[in-house]
């Protein structure tokens, strides 16, 4: 306060400034001194202590890690036609939680475009505390369009792939599918799930706040596309052998039927069939009948399709050649009796595989020890698992030799007692078609042909494709297994089912394992058909046509020279008698 | 006048590093754009494919030669196989 101060001599001199109480200035000072101090120590706190979390504060709101999803692996056949890609389709999702009301006929046209009923839709909406929720997976992309068109704030589509298989119901079983997450479920898709499945990338970004990408903050991690599958399956042949086999089991009225075909040089599976069947792209309702890989994961008893093998073994030790005759009358063992439905005093050795010989094939075999005939049948693959590379598949049964009994030696020799996949079977067959070697099968197409194991000599395999040539020709009993213009050899089978233990009458199945060009073999075909209720049950009439129609288109396609060309006209199988073999 | 001569270097130097920057975002945006271009023709590839099979199975093949075109495969009557002349037995 500047006042006048009044001194005794009258005059006025302006009083000095008046001194602020020191006392107060020190605690004001003190107090904004206090306040900069503590000002100071939340920095220091803010910097240092908090620096993470404010760090992560910031990042997340700019700051984005993007997953980059590998493309799934394509399924390929042997030529390069795609059986099993994926391709993107759209996912309509809502996030009730940001949603504000939305009108009645927005949710009408949304529910009619997405194919739901409006309720449903407002019940999806209606979940406010939800941040996502789907409301339609795997649309088409024009559909997806339609529905964000309609402009409703909250509901967005997303990018998702989805699976289609071309090949449809021919190869199902065999490549199996994808489930709603895109791995693999069954079949190939499940075994080979690593390979085709790829390693998904990965990139750290920073988003403007419009959401473009503006800056790449760390290395990109590439994702690893997952790699092609070529399998050995051949499109062609696995159309012919699906059709062939869908055709036998309705014509016989069956219950179920397989078709195999293997490449009788280098052991490829160039065709799998299995019906009844379904279609992948569509699985709606799926029986687990349908979903049975059968050639793979069913074991069957052979029947006569076994009779090669003790004939062969007979031939690969000397005790028998092509035209010795035997003694092939009924006769006992024990308290068994091994017959003939059509018995004939003397048969060749030839005969008895043209006919079908019990007697005859389980003598040959009762001339070797129970060691050593199993120790031909496991050279052979019986009893052991392919490993083809196909999740589930079987090795069948050949039990111990210690434990044989004769009249058990007498009937594996013509294919009872024992248990075979229909795969297994026909991989047994290339031990004529390779030379005598028995060749590792596989699912996918290999370049070079595999080395093989030695089970008989090249020579005794000739000789068993000679005599084999006979069963397709007159007074066979695969004569609906003919081929025109090629020599065709193979064995029928018909066995009787097991049923509780005990053998039925009215359960067979009907098979043919043949090859073709009999004097050089490029194809070996295996077809089964499982209880034949339209009349015949035996393999010649039953798969018989069902053979000859997948071996004659097969080798028509892949171009294969024909081998009897003089052959030029078929057996009238209709006006012969049929040759019945024995079950 | 070395400090005028520094001041312009510094200016020059600094407009350069906005420039270089400016231009990495653009490239950067046109490759990002370019990217994206290849991802969707790789996806349409894989669609084409698709249709491509599609339309050539078998199945649909055969049906339009019987349905549409009346054809059928010759029956065995209606083959004869011819040998190349000189060819292994």
């Amino acid at each position: 306060m500047t006042g006048r101060a009044y001194s005794l001599h009258g005059r006025s001199v302006p009083k000095p400034a008046m001194r602020i109480a020191s006392g107060r200035v020190t605690l004001v000072l003190g107090g904004i001194g206090l306040l900069f101090v503590a000002l100071v120590i939340r920095a220091l706190y803010l910097q240092v202590a908090q620096q993470d979390f404010l760090q992560n504060q910031g990042d997340a709101r700019f700051r984005r890690v993007l997953t980059l999803e590998a493309t799934r692996g394509v399924i390929a056949d042997r030529n390069g036609e795609p059986l099993a890609i994926s391709t993107p389709v759209q996912t309509i999702w809502a996030s009730p939680a940001g949603m504000g009301p939305v009108s009645n006929e927005q949710v009408g046209a949304l529910a009619r475009l997405l194919e739901l009923s409006p309720e449903e839709v407002r019940a999806k909406f209606a979940d406010k505390k939800r941040e996502f929720v789907y409301l339609k997976r795997q649309i088409s992309p024009e559909l997806a369009e339609q529905v964000m068109a309609l402009g409703i704030p909250g509901v967005a589509k997303q990018q998702e792939f989805r699976r289609y298989y071309p090949a449809g119901e021919m190869l199902s079983q065999v490549i199996g599918f994808t489930g709603v997450d895109g791995k693999g479920q069954e079949g190939l898709e499940l075994a080979r799930e690593k390979m085709l499945a790829g390693q998904s990338g990965s990139r750290v970004v920073l988003k403007d706040r419009r959401g473009y990408i503006v800056e790449d903050l760390a290395a990109i991690e590439r994702p690893r596309d997952g790699q092609t599958l070529t399998l050995s399956v051949d499109r062609r042949l696995q159309y012919l052998a699906y059709r062939e086999v869908k055709g036998a089991v309705e014509a016989n009225k069956a219950k179920a039927g397989a078709a195999v075909v293997l490449d009788g040089r280098t052991g490829e599976i160039l065709a799998l069939a299995n019906y009844p069947s379904f279609n992948p792209n569509n699985r709606m309702q799926l029986e687990p009948e349908m979903r049975r890989n059968r050639a793979v994961i069913d074991m069957f008893e052979p029947g006569s399709t076994m009779k090669p093998f003790p004939v062969a073994m007979a031939l690969e030790n000397g005790k028998a050649r092509p035209t010795m005759l035997m003694d092939t009358n009924t006769y006992r063992i024990g308290p068994a009796t091994v017959r003939d439905t059509h018995p004939k005093p003397l048969m060749t050795v030839t005969e008895v595989i043209q006919k079908s010989s019990n007697v005859g094939s389980s003598r040959l075999a009762l001339q070797f020890t129970p060691e050593q005939m199993w120790t031909f049948y496991d050279a052979a693959g019986f009893g052991r698992n392919p490993h083809a590379g196909f999740p589930g598949e079987v090795g069948g049964r050949l039990r111990d030799w210690k434990g044989w009994r004769p009249i058990e030696q007498a009937t594996m020799s013509f294919g009872y007692g024992v248990s075979v996949s229909l795969l297994q079977l026909a991989r047994a067959y290339t031990v004529f078609t390779a030379d005598g070697n028995l060749l590792p099968v596989s699912f996918t197409r290999i370049s070079a042909p595999p080395p093989g194991r030695p089970v008989i000599r090249p020579d005794t395999a000739r000789q068993m494709r000679e005599m084999m040539t006979t069963v397709t020709q007159v007074g066979g009993t695969g004569t609906r297994a003919q081929v025109l213009g090629f020599n065709v050899g193979g064995k029928s089978g018909t066995a009787r089912k097991l049923v509780g233990g005990r053998y039925v009458a009215d359960k067979h199945i009907g098979m043919f394992v043949g090859f073709a060009p009999a004097t050089r073999p490029r194809l070996i075909v295996a077809v089964m058909v499982d209880e034949p209720k339209g009349g015949s049950y035996y393999g010649g009439t039953v798969a018989g046509p069902a053979f000859s129609a997948i071996m004659g288109g097969s080798l028509r396609v892949l171009g294969e020279e024909p081998d009897n060309p003089a052959n030029n006209t078929l057996i009238p199988v209709d006006r012969l008698p049929e040759v019945r073999e024995e079950t | 006048m070395l400090n005028a001569i520094l001041l312009v270097v510094l200016v020059l130097c600094a407009m350069s590093v906005v420039t270089s920057q400016h231009m990495a975002r653009k490239l950067y945006i046109a490759l990002e754009k370019e990217q994206k271009r290849a991802r969707a023709y790789e996806i349409e590839h894989g669609q084409l494919l698709l249709e491509q099979s599609t339309w050539g199975a078998q199945a649909v093949i055969e049906k339009v030669a019987a349905d549409r075109l009346g054809m059928h495969a010759p029956v065995p009557r209606e083959i004869q196989v011819h040998g190349v002349a000189g060819a292994r037995p």
